[in-house]
């Protein structure tokens, strides 16, 4: 209803930036899923150096050590080793690290892509609009996880290639989102205020339309990164992705694949890890998404 | 004679985050056969909600509860959701501010008017559509046949809201609810369109509720006023009574704002009423015009008794009109 | 407010045969047709003006003030200010000079932004004073429009309607510009709140000086608020006279209707019967002849034909065939008296 906004008094009306972080507090998905991402961050830049092993050292007398919590499990090897006798640990905590840097070098590489095409395609239109349009219909007929494979398998795999690959093939989603919300602030009335006072098309673009646009860049970002994840462990485990003996959480899936009915641990670990790191980051954008919402009404 | 609708004590609570908000708190209504009662207020008074109400949908967390709300005798309130649904639509319909947004933009107007018929009565397409035909022509649309096969958007602003009439003509209602049924059109089509919705009514013998915020409006086509301030009626009666004296000091404020041609002065500085429209989330207690009212005095903190102006002609108001002093409260806010 | 402004030798503000033609493609196999959203429109304000523009939504109200704001480009016709034609100066230029304030103030008002940020963008896009000033400035401006300091660090999301609209007009007033366009500038708020910000432009207006163009579909606001007042119909200035005038006595067909359609909260005077039948026309396909004759009701054979001329009175002007034989001699006679003398043309 109106009468809840413009009757209440302005004292008890907080600030936008307070009200959003009020109700994303009292969200439920954002406070585990950012409780979670947090707990994986923190592990991947510190867990490293705090254990005793190295993610690469391998120690051909103790492979195959099952995890803690089963039989002939020790503390040595808190999560077991490999067939190569790499602690487990070492090389999940270092994996996450490769996992983040694929998921945030790839949205930074997507979304400045997505973002400066959609916004320039939302607020300039005409023919500007009619090519991006092109070329987000071009990129939404190549096939993902096909020309990732090719160009991986061409160029040969490493953590640079695949962010770079990654980059240039997710764009497409930020860019949609931002030509679509853009377009609906084009015609707006404090754009078209700023217009009239005179200000700079770069400084309606970054001061009046970009921060009206952040809560839905966010939300895409935080899928994409999702999905990037996801990608790289896939491209990984058909041994497209980084190359071993790079402990990437796909790598280490693939490498288990051998053992799977023997020591179906080796599996399941870097499984569940990607599945928390997954599920965080998307509790996280949906959350941001509903937090967001009411206010923009 | 017995009124048509007679609502009595009708309170909407809506849950809102620091409490409940009370939107509309215990109002009394009655209207009768053929009567036009005007309800008017500012943006959040609760008037819509009013409207809403009466017909039952009100928004699935809005709370309603009334003495009474009876249609021709019958309690709305023990009437299960279909005998309710099939209430509304034949028997009371509704009319709302937008056009465009209430008509289904996926559907042919001819479409929508017939699918209203055949929801009601038991009776044939061809029938349905010879009636849409009579209605859209009683409306005042021209070639009234092919305009059937017309989409929403193929129509304005002023010839959409004649569908929406005469959509809610369909099943001849007794009663019609319309909510700012003109405030989404140009002035001359507001008039043209008024002037529609007096004419059936006086030719069908319908009961009218018009919802709005203009008092233009209200002075042309109303017989009874209820003015609503804060979720309460402060002033009801006949029109006449009300315009030629108007007795609630929110009532002679809100005239003294509208410049009248002829009467007004050109240039003249109008008339306001200072500060804001009170927060109704929590316990409201008093008048809740107080901390805007020139009159407001310490009793005002207690809740305002009805006064009588004359026969029919009621407000809400610890003093009758002579008895009124400029206020010595200390806090007013002024100028917002 | 209604008394004559001093004559300067310059209008403020001058439109000369000013039109705007969009190309609209009706269906995707059609060519593309011409919309003329403002046809010939010649205007002029004084310094001190309220020129009150009137007519039906899709008339071409909006795009005039696009128009004069700087934010299109007329297709033919010449904008001037202080008898200076604007073709080639920049929208900042243009920007000190001529300010709006818009209908919806929930729109109008980034809302990432504070009150502060939002009144001193102006100041910062056209580095006026030093930044430090800023805060002076803007509560200066504050106060003049009512808004209490204490809500500079306050959104937008934290203000009453009223409120904001205020802040809107402290924005467009910052820069102290001549020229204000009021694009329904009540047109949103509630009744109680529309008489405060009109009392608010009406002070503004004689303590700076201002020179309004006062668009509004509220005929009761207009004539209580503007001192001249334009009727725009698809498109064209059909009458322009001084506000006193044009409400005591209106000349053409469609300026009476609109005046008629008024409704004005008084007991006892029934609705109005304006006969305008048919609705407003499609402007990609306006009707020949006088582009009203589809619904006046003193329509003759020659407007269903024949465009009627342009007939002029000093600055006042009307556009029908029922006023022609009355005033077109005399109008042409001062006309060509007017060319030979070679004085500025005062339309």
């Amino acid at each position: 209803m109106a009468a809840v906004d413009h009757n209440a008094p302005v004292e008890a009306a907080p600030s936008p930036h307070r009200a959003m972080l009020r109700r994303a507090l009292a969200h439920g998905g954002v406070t585990i899923g950012a409780g979670l991402l947090l707990i994986i961050i923190v592990m991947a830049v510190i867990g490293p150096f705090l254990i005793a092993h190295g993610p690469y050292d391998q120690d051909l007398t103790a492979r195959l050590v099952p995890p803690i919590w089963m039989e002939g499990g020790s503390w040595e090897h808190p999560f077991g080793t490999d067939q190569l006798g790499r602690d487990y640990l070492a090389r999940l905590l270092y994996g996450a690290r490769i996992s983040l840097m694929i998921g945030f070098g790839t949205v930074f590489i997507a979304g400045t892509i997505g973002t400066v095409l959609g916004v320039a395609a939302g607020y300039f239109g005409g023919r500007v609009d009619m090519v991006v349009t092109f070329l987000i219909s071009v990129r939404l007929s190549t096939p993902l996880v096909l020309v990732a494979l090719a160009v991986v398998s061409i160029v040969g795999g490493s953590l640079q290639v695949v962010v770079l690959v990654l980059g240039l093939l997710l764009w497409d989603r930020f860019a949609v989102v931002m030509r679509a919300s853009t377009m609906q602030l084009r015609a707006i009335e404090y754009v078209t205020a700023a217009r009239a006072i005179g200000c700079s098309t770069p400084r309606i673009l970054t001061r009046e339309i970009m921060p009206n646009v952040m809560n839905n860049l966010i939300v895409v970002t935080t899928l994409e990164m999702a999905h990037a994840i996801l990608l790289e462990a896939v491209l990984s485990f058909l041994g497209l992705g980084v190359k071993p003996p790079t402990p990437s959480w796909g790598l280490m899936i693939a490498e288990g694949r051998e053992v799977l009915l023997f020591e179906p641990w080796l599996i399941t670990i870097p499984g569940l890890a990607l599945l928390t790191l997954v599920l965080s980051i998307n509790l996280v954008g949906d959350g941001i998404r509903d937090v967001t919402s009411p206010e923009d009404r | 004679m017995k009124p048509l609708l007679e609502v009595e004590d009708l309170v909407v609570d809506i849950p809102v985050a620091g409490g409940d908000l009370h939107a509309v708190r215990g109002i009394d209504l009655s209207v009768e056969k053929g009567e036009t009662l005007c309800i008017v207020g500012e943006s959040g008074c609760g008037k819509s909600l009013t409207s809403l109400a009466i017909m039952d949908l009100l928004p699935t967390k809005a709370r309603r509860h009334a003495a009474r709300i009876a249609f021709d005798g019958i309690e709305i309130q023990s009437l299960r959701p279909r005998q309710m649904a099939d209430m509304r639509g034949d028997r009371m319909a509704m009319i709302f501010q937008e056009p465009m947004t209430s008509l289904n933009p996926s559907y042919t107007i001819g479409n929508q008017l017939i699918e209203t018929y055949l929801a009601h009565r038991r009776t044939s397409t061809k029938e349905a559509r010879d009636r849409a035909i009579d209605l859209l022509e009683r409306v005042g649309i021209t070639a009234a046949a092919s305009r059937l096969a017309h989409y929403p958007h193929q129509l304005s602003g002023g010839l959409r809201q004649r569908v929406m009439i005469a959509m809610s003509l369909m099943c001849e209602p007794e009663l019609i609810i319309a909510d700012e049924p003109t405030t989404a059109l140009d002035v001359t089509i507001q008039a043209q369109i008024l002037l529609l919705l007096a004419e059936l009514q006086r030719e069908l013998g319908m009961a009218m509720i018009l919802i709005t915020h203009d008092l233009g409006v209200v002075a042309r086509v109303a017989d009874k006023v209820a003015v609503m301030y804060a979720g309460e009626i402060v002033e009801a009666g006949r029109a006449t009574d009300v315009f030629a004296s108007p007795s609630h000091p929110y009532t002679t404020g809100l005239l003294e704002c509208i410049p009248v041609p002829g009467k007004t002065a050109p240039g003249a500085r109008l008339g306001t009423i200072g500060g804001i429209v009170p927060s109704l989330v929590g316990d409201v207690a008093g008048c809740a015009f107080r901390d805007r009212c020139r009159f407001a005095a310490p009793t005002c903190a207690e809740p305002a008794p009805a006064q009588t102006a004359s026969v029919g002609h009621s407000y809400r108001c610890w003093f009758p009109e002579g008895a009124r002093m400029p206020s010595t409260v200390e806090g007013l806010v002024h100028g917002h | 407010m209604v008394t004559d402004p001093p004559t300067t030798a310059h209008p403020v503000l001058e439109l000369r045969a000013v039109s705007k033609v969009y190309r609209v493609q009706t269906t995707m196999f059609n060519r593309p047709r011409d919309l003329r959203a403002v046809d010939d429109v010649s205007l002029q304000l004084h310094r001190g003006d309220v020129l009150g523009l009137v007519g039906e939504s899709g008339c071409g109200k909006s795009t005039l003030s696009r128009l004069l704001l700087g934010l299109e480009a007329p297709t033919s016709g010449e904008v001037l200010i202080d008898g200076k034609p604007m073709t080639g100066t920049s929208i900042r230029d243009r920007a000190r000079r001529i300010q709006p304030i818009f209908q919806d103030p929930y729109a109008s008002l980034n809302p990432r932004k504070t009150v502060a940020d939002i009144i001193a963008l102006p100041l910062r896009v056209h580095s006026i004073g030093e930044r430090s000033d800023d805060a002076k400035r803007v509560t200066e401006m504050m106060d003049r429009v009512g808004l209490p300091a204490r809500m500079l660090l306050n959104y937008p999301n934290q203000l009453s309607g009223g409120q904001r609209q205020r802040v809107a007009i402290a924005r467009a007033l910052v820069m102290r510009p001549e020229i204000i366009i009021c694009d329904e500038p009540t047109s949103a708020l509630d009744v109680s709140v529309q008489s405060q910000i009109l009392n608010l432009l009406m002070d503004l207006h004689d303590e700076f000086g201002l020179t309004y163009l006062f668009i509004s579909h509220d005929l009761s606001v207009v004539q209580h608020i503007a001192s001249r007042v334009a009727v725009m119909y698809l498109g064209r200035i059909i009458e322009a006279r001084k506000s006193t005038q044009l409400f005591a006595d209106p000349l053409h067909p469609y300026s009476k209707a609109l005046l008629d359609s008024v409704l004005t909260p008084e007991i006892g005077m029934g609705l109005p019967e304006t006969n305008l039948g048919a609705t407003f026309p499609n402007p990609i396909d306006p009707p020949p002849g006088c582009a009203f004759h589809p619904r006046c009701g003193h329509a003759m054979q020659r407007c269903h034909k024949e465009r009627p001329p342009t007939l002029r009175e000093g600055s006042d002007r009307v556009e029908c065939w029922l006023h022609d034989d009355l005033e077109a001699e005399q109008t042409r006679a001062v006309d060509a008296q007017r060319s030979t003398a070679a004085t500025p043309d005062t339309v």
